[in-house]
């Protein structure tokens, strides 16, 4: 095994220049084929990136203002701010515990469910302040898949069908089954188990168990999908197969993900957030933060010196 | 004894360090004579079931007889012509339902309330230790305690009244609720544990995609927790069927059916009856019917059920158990 460095207990004095740089949506950040002369850091130069291009110029869906979270009066995210666009992948990096899953749980009010969690601060979806919001059609159009593939112990269908059904009405599944199809078809299950869809779903393998979980939060048709390490149980194979998923869906869902894997956000980020102890050190391009880094924090980081 | 002995001589390929410190041979001995002991035990035990077994097997075949089964008991001083057991039989069956009915709703709902939301904590604490109580109580207690509650004029609607007003008590319906006071803590235990056992990432599933707890303890939690309460409920069902206190004191014991009124399945819950162990205990030398011959034969037709039940269980929990898991 590799030696465990732990990170220094040492808290960041951000650079005079500014390291969050918001630039304006579909702006020159970089869609579509990428300018050749971008410089690209050492340990990323080899790292394909997964890049179909996308039409539509990115629209910001959400927006974290000024947000801190506490757990027991402990904070776990300290004053961030960031924008969330549709068109765009954001990935959330940094070392363990630096508030990453806490900030994307945030996103769709899922910290709430801890008993000790406390925020100050304001997410908005749409301009709209997600806390004044009722919270199960906030999770309908803010959905989750999370580390480990969750998958019920229903059927492949049934997986799908419970996200379509709403609170007190019966649909057959005849009427259910194109929405099923649909959300399977995005995920790229559809060929694997498009056959038997009373397949057990904890039959699958971790991969298609990981892109069912996938399937289930997109057949609500939400707005944002947050992916929290969605690969990290998975093998390279089902990893790069999801990694193309998350690329391609983000024409139309704007997708937040969190992930230990700095290649991984390399290959699949438009925007990149670098947290470190619950801040929000470093936001930029993608190319920007592997390749130009503007804090020394995130250069170390990135680099592979810590973390 | 000696095969246990012997199963301990190491075997050869570990052999002993050669300083062993001073004392040590002492401490094997000590341990060998304590897993010695727990051998014996688990024998005893083995050979006491299939003694139990063997001997109702061998009594009961020598003296069950289809006739027993399908005939009704007759009270007669005449041995020949006091009938079968066909009334106590089918009383062990409504008694059971009836019992069981009323204990899976009301233990899984109390578990469900219990685990998934359980506030106050002081309540939560409150319901613990009242389903404690009620599964420590005597069931001789619980009967004594049903009669009382159910002789008030409050309930007459549940049993037999009489000319002057007199509530009997004593009816299916309150020998019913009082078993399922002994099938209670078992279904809550089970489910509970069947609830507790789903991991936390399930139910945030559910809330990630926009359900409410309500929708996510009917659509995921509950089915999923099926086998844990269907195996409180089978051996909720063995302790109502094995159970004898109840039946003579609130069922009233009597020898047939004996139903209230016009109304069909009504009538028959509202009136007494007896079960299988009332029956036994009856025939019993013990009892005033004093046919041993009968008592063995219903005593092994129950011992059958109760051996059922558990069997029912096994198969239950045997299946969760190989049931395929999540990758964590």
């Amino acid at each position: 095994m590799e030696p465990v460095i732990p990170p220094p207990i040492r808290r960041i004095v951000l650079d005079d220049e500014p390291t969050i740089a918001t630039p304006p949506p579909g702006g020159a950040n970089g869609h579509g084929p990428r300018p050749n002369g971008v410089p690209v850091g050492g340990a990323f130069a080899s790292v394909p990136r997964r890049r179909p291009a996308v039409d539509a110029p990115a629209v910001e869906r959400m927006r974290v203002e000024d947000l801190t979270i506490a757990y027991a009066g402990k904070p776990a995210v300290r004053s961030v701010s960031l924008p969330v666009r549709r068109g765009e992948v954001l990935a959330l990096i940094g070392p363990s515990g630096c508030g990453k899953t806490t900030l994307l749980r945030s996103l769709n009010r899922l910290t709430e469910l801890t008993a000790t969690a406390s925020a100050t601060g304001r997410v908005s979806l749409d301009g709209d302040d997600i806390a004044a919001q009722e919270v199960t059609f906030l999770r309908r159009r803010v959905s989750m898949v999370f580390q480990q593939p969750n998958p019920f112990p229903m059927s492949v269908f049934d997986n799908v069908a419970y996200a379509l059904r709403e609170h007190g009405r019966r649909r057959s599944r005849s009427e259910l089954l194109p929405h099923v199809e649909a959300a399977l078809r995005r995920a790229g299950l559809w060929e694997e188990v498009g056959d038997d869809l009373d397949h057990p779903a904890l039959r699958l393998s971790g991969g298609q168990q990981q892109r069912l979980c996938i399937a289930r939060a997109l057949a609500a048709q939400p707005e944002v999908l947050l992916l929290d390490e969605p690969c990290s149980a998975l093998d390279p194979r089902s990893t790069a197969t999801i990694e193309d998923l998350v690329v391609r869906l983000r024409a139309d869902v704007a997708i937040v993900i969190v992930t230990h894997n700095l290649q991984q956000a390399y290959r699949v980020a438009d925007q990149v957030g670098f947290m470190y102890l619950g801040e929000l050190v470093e936001y930029g391009a993608a190319e920007q933060v592997f390749g130009a880094p503007r804090a020394e924090r995130t250069r170390e980081y990135v680099g592979g010196a810590f973390g | 004894m000696e095969a246990a002995t012997g199963a301990l001589e190491p075997g050869g390929p570990a052999p002993l360090p050669a300083a062993l410190p001073h004392g040590a041979s002492a401490w094997r001995r000590r341990d060998r004579l304590g897993l010695v002991a727990c051998w014996a035990a688990g024998l005893l035990l083995c050979v006491l079931a299939v003694s139990i077994v063997v001997f109702m097997l061998v009594k009961g075949i020598q003296y069950l007889s289809p006739d027993l089964l399908f005939s009704h008991p007759v009270s007669d001083t005449d041995q020949s012509k006091t009938g079968g057991f066909l009334d106590p039989l089918i009383g062990t069956f409504i008694l059971t339902t009836v019992g069981t009915g009323l204990a899976v709703p009301i233990g899984v709902a109390t578990a469900v309330w219990l685990t998934e939301y359980g506030r106050p904590a002081w309540l939560a604490r409150a319901v613990e230790s009242g389903i404690e109580i009620v599964a420590g109580t005597p069931s001789i207690v619980l009967a004594i305690f049903g009669l009382l509650l159910f002789s008030n004029g409050l309930f007459d609607f549940l049993s037999f009244t009489a000319q002057g007003g007199a509530v009997f008590g004593r009816s299916f319906l309150t020998a019913g609720a009082m078993m399922s006071l002994i099938a209670l803590p078992l279904v809550f235990g089970t489910t509970r544990e069947a609830l507790q056992s789903i991991p936390a990432h399930l139910r945030e599933a559910s809330y990630a995609l926009g359900k409410t707890k309500a929708t996510t303890i009917r659509r995921v939690l509950l089915p999923m927790s099926r086998p844990g309460i269907a195996t409180g409920a089978a051996l909720g069902m063995g302790r109502i069927a094995g159970d004898t206190a109840i039946v003579v004191i609130l069922l009233g014991a009597t020898l047939q059916l004996q139903g209230v009124g016009n109304a069909p399945v009504l009538g028959t819950l509202r009136g007494t009856g007896s079960t299988l162990t009332s029956y036994v205990y009856n025939n019993s030398p013990a009892g005033e019917g004093n046919a041993p011959e009968k008592a063995y034969a219903a005593a092994f037709v129950l011992l059958l059920i109760v051996i059922g039940l558990n069997f029912a269980v096994d198969l239950i929990t045997g299946r969760r158990r190989s049931r395929s898991a999540w990758s964590r």
